[in-house]
């Protein structure tokens, strides 16, 4: 089922698209289901969480493969220093093997060796020389940019580093003759940046302006205000992007998927009962994680296999319950099981079968699906009426004012009844987090690009002392491949001949 | 003996010294470096997030260095001492030829593998099933269920974290993945392959015009490499024997 083009300016729930509708594999439609079926679905508390991207962030995080974690890591960690070590990582434990098992040269093995120890000399020479040379001009670089020595494209006096943050909480406390533990700390830490970010939000809403410490100077230096009318524009524009992501998969996604299940509730009613039934008998059955995760398999494989006299939403329906998974937490050792999950997915199926079972014809499903979807698309829509009018009086109006702009937002939510998806979005915080955001990829090239200049500068140094250390460390350490002896073996050679020469044994 | 007075003069003075070298040696070229107008450029991909732009500038960092250090490598391999003479030219030209194949290779390889369509189906071919529409449903079901949350994510707030994810992980994996390609596919597992052959070519090059060596007759290498020294007694007495025979003169034997 494919659907080729959508046309999101017209929402007719009578117009609704027709191929959305289940198409059975033995190409009969079902009749009115006349199922009564006896399941009391409770669904979950539909309270809703108050809780931050980030935080979703963070938890979905503890969700995904561990490898994504170490992947984040290395995000924020992007640079030279990475850069070297990636490729050193390559020429120390790579490099060597190669050259020394290398079937296609022709010079001997002797020589093949002593060339391939070069390559981890020179690894470890370039992680001395040339990568740590970066952090302390990285740590320059912090210190600048958070004293304001530098212009206002790399100054983040107004938000200031954790760790300086952390650094400055240490000394004075260490001045009064105070120990912080480090708990005691972070939230220190977090409640004078809490702190100074209102500041600077308060002082954007009153004053209308983003101000900079500068070092050494006790004046103040603002963004320019068309940079700082810029910066609202690019922030409401990223909300619109949000919002209209939104409305094209609510279109694309969610309601052809929504329609196509619910018509196949209704041509099937008792197909698709029994098998709902089943797969909760299975749940019901299962005693561990992993009773239930072999039992699923072994529904889905069947399924698969019998593909033939299977409808195609049946599998769709299986693989959807196989892929819900249990979750773990090794710190708290809070599980959650799989047969709450997956109960939790099939009570939700068998609910849905009860409501849309019953209907008579598809166009009757099909309006009914689209009244439900037009109430959050006219939501989407409002959004975006919204955010459009606000960008456009910032685009027009030459002496608007940050505060002006966020006072109508908020009047316009109100009116046009959209605070459940614009509530989170307060323009003078976000234009904050975003600048903060901007300065700091900032402040991340500038740092790259010093790293490159810096272990450039340095390149000479490394080549020069490879130079040096290579013949010491193969005479050292593999004198047989230098053509130079120990002087212990030496001697006992030396030794052996002459007894030999003398007609002792040797 | 140095007074304290005298000491606390030293110290500041070396004080001093070091803020001249910090200013001048570091914090002023700093500050030159990000008043310079290229940085315009680069701060905007930065801030863009355009992770093939972001990883071009580390193997461009990685290929520029290696092509300066190609140069001083051969350079000071040719006239390292301490390597011995019948390996330096192996050395050097392995040097000169691993040198340019790894500016030609990494190049290559990122230009092939940073292509976001290459990206794309790797990183979906890997990850692909975290970031589908069933786990992303089932991730969101198991977050309503922990104790910090226990209630309806709503889901404006939930797909743009799963959404920023995905963009991060996306990213990172692409910048992982060109640099690994290039760094060590390319520079460490494809070019020592072709280097090493090569250098035995690029030895015979440097060495067209060397005259044959002409060894004196004292310092004659007669170091045999299969048997040691002290083991070599027998093997003269047989030589020595052999010569006898070639010119009929009849060894005696009895003592």
């Amino acid at each position: 089922m494919s659907v080729d083009k959508v046309n999101y300016n017209n929402i007719n729930p009578s117009n609704a698209l027709p191929k959305w509708q289940y198409v059975s594999r033995n190409s009969g439609r079902a009749g009115e289901s006349n199922i009564k079926n006896n399941f009391n679905f409770t669904g979950r508390a539909t309270q809703v969480a108050t809780v931050s991207v980030p935080e979703i962030k963070e938890l979905l995080m503890k969700l995904m493969p561990p490898i994504f974690r170490g992947m984040q890591k290395m995000k924020n960690s992007i640079g030279e220093f990475q850069n070297i070590v990636i490729n050193s990582i390559g020429t120390g434990l790579v490099a060597p093997v190669l050259i020394k098992y290398n079937f296609l040269s022709k010079t001997d093995e002797d020589t093949r060796t002593y060339t391939a120890w070069r390559q981890p000399v020179s690894a470890v020479l370039a992680v001395l020389t040339q990568a740590l040379i970066t952090l302390p001009f990285d740590y320059v670089i912090n210190k600048m940019v958070n004293n304001g020595e530098f212009g206002i494209k790399y100054n983040l006096t107004f938000a200031p580093d954790e760790k300086l943050l952390s650094q400055e909480i240490k000394k004075e406390y260490k001045a009064q003759n105070k120990r912080l533990s480090k708990s005691e700390l972070a939230a220190l830490v977090k409640e004078r940046k809490q702190k100074q970010f209102k500041e600077v939000v308060n002082t954007l809403l009153t004053e209308n302006k983003i101000n900079f410490s500068k070092y050494n100077d006790p004046n103040l230096v603002s963004l320019p205000p068309e940079e700082l009318k810029q910066l609202a524009i690019d922030t409401i524009q990223e909300e619109l992007k949000i919002e209209q992501s939104e409305l094209e998969k609510s279109y694309r996604v969610k309601t052809p998927s929504r329609i196509q299940r619910t018509d196949f509730f209704r041509t099937h009613p008792e197909e698709s009962l029994d098998f709902l039934k089943e797969v909760n008998s299975l749940i019901d059955s299962s005693t561990t994680d992993k009773d239930l995760k072999s039992k699923l398999r072994h529904k889905l494989k069947a399924l698969k296999k019998a593909e033939a006299n299977t409808e195609p939403e049946i599998i769709r329906m299986m693989q959807e319950i196989y892929d819900r998974h249990s979750y773990k937490d090794k710190k708290t050792k809070r599980h959650i099981p799989l047969k709450e999950i997956t109960k939790q997915k099939v009570l939700g199926m068998i609910a849905d079968h009860k409501t849309y079972s019953r209907f008579k014809t598809f166009a009757s499903l099909q309006r009914q699906i689209n009244e439900e979807g037009v109430k959050r698309v006219n939501e989407i829509d409002g959004a975006l009426e919204v955010l459009k009018a606000a960008k456009k009086s910032l685009e027009t109006n030459p002496n608007i004012t940050i505060n002006e702009v966020y006072e109508t937002i908020k009047r316009s939510i109100q009116e046009k009844g959209v605070k459940a998806r614009l509530e989170d979005f307060k323009l003078p915080e976000a234009m904050v987090k975003r600048l903060e955001k901007l300065v700091k990829s900032n402040v991340s090239a500038l740092k790259q690009m010093s790293g490159l200049v810096v272990s450039f500068a340095m390149l000479p140094v490394t080549c020069a002392l490879l130079n040096w250390t290579y013949p010491r460390f193969m005479d050292l350490v593999f004198p047989n491949l230098s053509n130079k002896k120990h002087d212990t073996e030496s001697s006992n050679l030396i030794e052996r001949a002459t007894k030999k020469a003398e007609g002792g044994n040797a | 003996m140095i007074t304290p007075v005298g000491m606390n003069t030293i110290i500041s003075g070396v004080r001093k010294a070091g803020n001249t070298v910090l200013t001048y040696g570091v914090k002023k070229p700093l500050k030159a470096l990000s008043n310079a107008k290229f940085m315009n450029t680069i701060c905007d991909s930065y801030q863009k997030e355009k992770m093939n732009v972001i990883t071009g500038i580390g193997v461009g960092s990685i290929v520029l260095k290696d092509g300066y250090g190609c140069y001083l490598y051969v350079k000071q391999s040719l006239h390292n001492d301490k390597i011995p003479e019948d390996k330096r030219k192996f050395v050097a030209a392995l040097d000169l030829t691993n040198g340019g194949l790894m500016i030609l290779t990494q190049l290559g390889m990122f230009f092939t593998i940073s292509r976001p369509a290459i990206q794309k189906k790797m990183f979906n071919a890997l990850f692909g099933k975290t970031f589908s529409r069933a786990a992303k449903k089932s991730n969101m079901e198991i977050l309503s269920h922990m104790d910090k949350i226990n209630g309806k994510i709503p889901g404006k707030k939930y797909h743009t974290a799963y959404n920023q994810i995905e963009k991060d992980m996306n990213g990172v994996f692409g910048h992982l993945v060109g640099l690994a390609a290039s760094t060590i596919v390319a520079k460490r597992i494809i070019v020592p392959f072709i280097a090493t052959p090569l250098a035995d070519k690029a030895k015979a090059w440097m060495s067209r015009n060397d005259k044959p060596e002409t060894i004196h007759k004292d310092t004659k290498n007669t170091y045999n490499t299969y048997i040691a020294a002290a083991n070599l007694s027998e093997q003269a007495t047989h030589s020595s024997t052999k010569l006898l025979n070639k010119f009929g003169i009849k060894r005696n034997t009895a003592a």
